[in-house]
């Protein structure tokens, strides 16, 4: 039993990181349903014919507004009780390219469908393209089929203005190879790929004498540990890219030793040592071992990367105001001898849900959390959110290293009224002495108490509206850019820039916007996702940009006429 | 999970191969040990768990090596990168390596002790030194302080390959879906099919490739997650969507209707191309409240399939509560499943948890209400028969609660056993059986455990929420019964892959989480021996081949009637009674 009991344990651990990572509270918003309806058909866009058991996703722009559901045997759809809005419609299925309403390329904006109150919206088509595939296989350095050996696909994706390599959107970039070290990597967006393997995690964590001085490290194809020096790897639809095989190189594995003791001098005696590390954009957590009694622990077959290392009590558990001891460590093959953890409290932070104006939040302060996020892409840990108290105070402990404050107003009870008009009503700011701290994350250090701390609602916002035409008439297939006009807030106030394109009737609308004076507003024919927070792409548009002005309150109509060379 | 089901299946024998190098003076042999009884049998690993390392405490080391290498079984040839692993029985020494170039690897710094060796590689069959087939005993080592044993080989089958494709009703590829292969089992007192081996997910054409399977019959199972279009973050719904049941190879969800599929060793199984079954979706809603009817918000909820298939707990959905402890998943498939509702942090010993069990069957399910609370509380204290304390370290003790239901998740949090043996358990729900014992072996054993003046040691006790029962009373005995014996084949040579069951005469002490029904290993000298089976009358039978966990089907026993030898057991005694292999 004691057996079965761990296990359990584990899965159900590891099934809540997965729910971690899932769609932010904020999505979980209150179950008022409407009466409109949005029918369709999903069909295969080489065959033409009807596709089954997709899944077909509605997301309105209202918090809270999404609906899903499968298409049936002749590919129809429909979605009842929704609410007024405007919606995305986005389908997927396992195999095909995940899509949009009126995507007209692969990696084109879809076109939104305005739904009114109790209107239905039917005869929807959307057209769904079998993915991409590459085919390959993973050996040893002896040559050998590895089997078991986890393939990921990587894209070049923008993200806080950064041009970087991440792992493919969805499960299609995921996989393992089989007993003859083969894989296929399907239902890929026709593009540019870059293929790696790896074998094992990075952290094999033994206590002590290392088993194995090196293994095999994430290799891209074809055979460089560089993922600057990986060779590209040109997808179509539906086609296979074949041949895709990588020698995995291997890599030395260093043996980390040191001492972890907490502020009192006392050993962290049975405590794990946690390796976290961030790769593709993901955070991979692994107990390396274990602390001994007289505080020194000792632990090989760690691979190469940046980590942050840490060691918290024994049975504590997230959130809990507990000494940790974290450095972050550099691992490059080499074995490190004197890593010192030294324990210290994280920092407190305290503060309350204000409005901006002075009047009184409709929120109820059970619907909302604060919580924290690592950010500048640290590896960090989770800390519980903070529940708001009657007065809107809230409280967070045990925090370290850089985090973002970030405030959800989620879940208003089901079956409750809802407030009045909540819909207005956003995070709008963390402010701190007077400061606005916009996205920028705290650094905290050990024992720090921050106090004062105002979570800025607000229920004014600035608005942009207006039309997008050519010659010829009414553009809906284009991208629209809202970007300040002020160069050194691109990079840090990410938030600021916008983009969307308009509805099928050629409207773009901008909402909650934040009032920080001018911004400039570009068309663009088509982008890659986040390509928007790239500077060197804004940089480009600025030239052809028009200029508008927007403070909070103010709802503007700029129409946008795109010229013979837009 | 699937590699203690592995490390379960890998069982222990005797020494074969080995060859002592003379590099150290040979100590003289040691008398032979006693500890079949210690050994955990397959499948009943409570009993004595080879305790693992405590936390804080670090390997022992020890100044013995071991040395060998790993071969591929079919051709001979050295196999690099396989991992190998050394364990004592007691669990004080470990060692882990992978071998290099040559297939070697060495093992160094472990303490003397009976040593289990293990080795595997992806796509081959993982094999304990000694085993002759798959599943089968292996050998213990025995090692001496300073002793260099070599020449350790394992020689890894190349596993069997299940290949196949799955489409839907039409006949079109399904990708992404997860296919498992599955063989009955026994476990908590019933058969049930358990996954083995790797599950393998099919590609954009419904191809998979299950690999690295012990030959042997499978059935095998297919499902779609992305039938859960889970719960959470989706507010409305249309309900009444065709999804897939999970289906059993050649196409149906009933898993009295599976087939079976014949994996040979290094063979690859083609042609096993079946439909998912379709079936209708449902769409559960629900509320999470606490014991005081206060909406549990921002939970977990998961949902856990009962029937057929128990996949090792791999949750067939998740939902968060909403602001009034409501949620809702869609896109469930009919079957009977458990709910599991707990915080996102981990439940301390006062936390609350919650579960329910409902029946989908094509119709959505409205209002389900799981109400929380704490799980009851065991309370008492460990005794002697002997009237004095036991001399031993509290923490040395352990006591457990397993819950006679097989989904039950156990939220129990550890006992503690105070310095006044005096133990208090919490976070206990439903029906469960006590036990204790000494982690790491010992000369005590658990006699017996009272409540309330009321043997409940061998039937379960009903935990009610927010309850507590005091009064528990675990006594401890090394009056201990033995039973130990020779087991010869027909002609009378010493039989070292043999396994003995050792059943009670009374089938009515067969139940669940038994002591009455035990299984030992022979020694490298073809000895058995079991210490500590409560006292009555037993049938002793050895066997060849038994299935892990079989002994737990009473059926099974009751084939063994025929061929088994009775023996009468009383407390302290200690009887000698030799076997003859029975043929299967």
């Amino acid at each position: 039993m004691t057996r079965l009991l761990i296990a359990v344990a584990a899965v159900l651990a590891s099934a809540i990181v997965v729910a971690q990572q899932g769609p932010p509270a904020r999505d979980q918003q209150q179950q008022v349903k409407g009466s409109g309806v949005i029918k369709g058909q999903v069909l295969d866009a080489s065959t033409g014919g009807p596709v089954r058991r997709v899944s077909v996703v509605v997301n309105g722009n209202e918090p809270g507004a999404r609906a899903s559901t499968l298409t049936d045997a002749d590919g129809r759809f429909e979605l009842a009780q929704l609410r007024p809005g405007r919606y995305t419609i986005s389908v997927n299925k396992s195999g095909y390219v995940p899509t949009m309403l009126g995507q007209r390329r692969l990696n084109g904006p879809g076109t939104p469908v305005e739904l009114g109150d109790g209107q239905t919206v039917e005869k929807l088509i959307v057209r769904i393209a079998r993915g991409g595939i590459i085919v390959g296989r993973v050996f040893d350095e002896f040559g050998e089929p590895a089997a078991g050996a986890e393939v990921r696909a990587h894209q070049y994706r923008y993200q806080n203005g950064q041009r970087r390599l991440s792992a493919a959107y969805g499960a299609a970039g995921n996989v393992r190879t089989d007993d003859l070290g083969a894989f296929r990597l399907y239902g890929l967006q026709p593009g540019q790929y870059y293929v790696s393997a790896r074998v094992g995690p990075p952290v094999r964590g033994f206590n002590g004498e290392p088993p194995e001085k090196a293994a095999a490290i994430t290799t891209y194809f074809p055979n460089t540990a560089d993922s600057g020096a990986a060779q590209r790897v040109t997808v179509a639809s539906a086609r296979e890219t074949a041949a895709v095989n990588i020698s995995l190189l291997t890599g030395a594995l260093a043996r980390i030793r040191g001492r972890a003791v907490m502020s009192t001098g006392e050993p962290f005696a049975g405590s794990s040592v946690t390796f976290s590390t961030r790769d593709d954009n993901s955070s991979y957590s692994s107990s390396g071992g274990v602390v001994r009694a007289d505080g020194s622990f000792d632990i090989s077959g760690v691979a190469a990367g940046n980590y942050v290392i840490s060691v918290r009590p024994q049975n504590s558990r997230d959130g809990d105001d507990v000494e940790i001891a974290r450095a972050p460590l550099i691992v490059n093959g080499e074995d490190v001898d004197d890593v010192v953890l030294v324990g210290g409290r994280g920092a407190i932070v305290r503060g309350r849900v204000v409005s901006d104006d002075g009047s009184p939040l409709p929120m109820r302060p059970q619907e909302l959390t604060i919580q924290t996020m690592p950010g500048d892409g640290e590896a960090g840990s989770y800390v519980p959110p903070a529940a708001v108290q009657e007065d809107y105070s809230f409280e967070l402990r045990g925090l370290f290293g850089k985090r973002r404050l970030m405030a959800n107003y989620s879940a208003a009870p089901a079956g409750l009224a809802p407030p009045a008009n909540p819909a207005p009503w956003s995070a709008k700011t963390v402010r701190w002495r007077g400061e606005d701290l916009g996205e920028r994350p705290f650094d905290f250090s050990t024992g720090q108490v921050v106090d004062g701390i105002e979570v800025v609602f607000s229920k004014t916002w600035a608005e942009l509206t207006g039309t997008v035409a050519d010659d010829r008439g009414i553009v809906s297939d284009v991208w629209l850019v809202l970007f300040p006009a002020d160069e050194a807030r691109w990079t840090s106030e990410p938030r600021l820039i916008r983009a969307l394109r308009p509805n099928s009737l050629g409207v773009y609308r901008f909402q909650r916007l934040f009032g920080h004076g001018d911004y400039l507003l570009a068309t663009v024919p088509d982008m890659e996702p986040g390509q928007w927070q790239d500077p060197d792409v804004l940089k480009t548009l600025v030239d052809r940009a028009i200029r508008v002005s927007l403070n909070d309150g103010e709802s503007k109509v700029q129409n946008v006429r795109i010229g013979s060379a837009p | 999970m699937r590699h203690s089901c592995l490390a379960f299946t890998s069982v222990f024998g005797a020494a074969l191969m080995v060859v002592v190098s003379a590099q150290q003076p040979l100590p003289p042999r040691p008398p032979p040990p006693s500890p079949a009884a210690g050994q955990p049998a397959p499948g009943s690993e409570q009993r004595t768990p080879a305790r693992g390392l405590r936390p804080g405490e670090s390997p022992q080391k020890g100044t013995a090596t071991l040395r060998g290498f790993v071969v591929a079984a079919d051709s001979g040839n050295p196999l690099r990168r396989a991992a190998i692993r050394a364990s004592s029985q007691d669990g004080r020494s470990n060692g882990v390596t992978t071998t290099d170039a040559q297939g070697r690897f060495e093992i160094k710094e472990l303490m003397a002790g009976r040593y289990t060796v293990w080795a595997n590689k992806a796509g081959y069959v993982s094999m304990t030194f000694g085993q002759r087939r798959p599943e089968q005993p292996g050998t213990v080592l025995d090692v001496l302080e300073g002793q260099i044993v070599e020449k350790i080989t394992l020689s890894l089958p190349r596993g069997g390959v299940i290949v196949g494709r799955l489409s839907d009703e039409f006949g079109e590829p399904i990708a992404g879906a997860q296919v498992q292969a599955m063989r009955p089992r026994f476990t908590n007192g019933g058969r049930r099919l358990m996954p083995f081996g790797m599950s393998a997910m099919t590609d954009d054409l419904g191809a998979f490739r299950i690999y690295g399977l012990t030959p042997a019959d499978y059935y095998v199972s297919a499902s779609v997650r992305s039938n859960n279009i889970m719960g959470g973050p989706a507010t409305i719904t249309t309900t009444g969507m065709d999804g897939f049941a999970t289906t059993y190879y050649p196409g149906t969800p009933d898993v009295n209707g599976a087939q079976r599929v014949v994996v040979r060793v290094a063979q690859e199984t083609t042609g096993v191309i079946f439909a998912l079954s379709s079936a209708r979706l449902s769409t559960l809603r629900g509320r999470v409240a606490s014991s005081t009817g206060e909406p549990q918000v921002q939970w977990m909820v998961q949902l856990l399939p009962r029937d057929g298939v128990f996949i090792g707990g791999m949750p067939g959905g998740m939902a968060q509560t909403r602001g009034d402890g409501s949620f809702e998943m869609t896109g469930v498939a009919p079957g009977s499943y458990s709910v599991n509702a707990r915080p996102m942090r981990q439940p301390g010993e006062e936390g609350e948890v919650g579960v329910a069990r409902v029946a989908v069957s094509g119709d959505d399910v409205d209002h389900l209400l799981i109400v929380t609370s704490r799980g009851g509380v065991a309370r008492g204290t460990i005794f002697t028969d002997e009237g004095t304390p036991l001399p031993l370290r509290p923490a040395e003790v352990f006591v457990s609660a397993r819950s006679v239901e097989p989904d039950m998740f156990g939220f129990s949090a550890m006992p503690k056993v105070h310095d006044d043996w005096s133990f208090e358990m919490a976070g206990l729900f439903d029906r469960r059986v006590m036990t204790a014992g000494v982690t790491g072996g010992s000369e005590w054993v658990m006699k017996s455990i009272h409540l309330n003046g009321q043997d409940v040691t061998d039937s379960p006790v009903e935990f009610s929420p927010g309850s507590a029962l005091d009064g528990f009373q675990i006594v401890f005995t090394r009056k201990k019964t033995t039973v130990s014996g020779n087991i010869t084949d027909d002609r009378g040579k010493p039989l070292l892959d043999a396994t003995v069951i050792a059943f009670a005469d009374d089938p009515a002490r067969w139940g669940f989480a038994t002591r009455f029904v035990r299984v030992a290993r022979p020694d490298q000298d073809g000895r058995f021996q079991l210490q500590g089976l409560p006292p009555a009358d037993y049938l002793l039978a050895a066997v060849q081949e038994m299935e892990p966990g079989q002994f737990q089907d009473p059926e099974y026993l009751e084939s063994l009637r025929a061929q088994a030898v009775r023996v009468s057991l009383n407390e302290a005694e200690t009887k000698v009674q030799d076997l003859k292999v029975a043929k299967p």
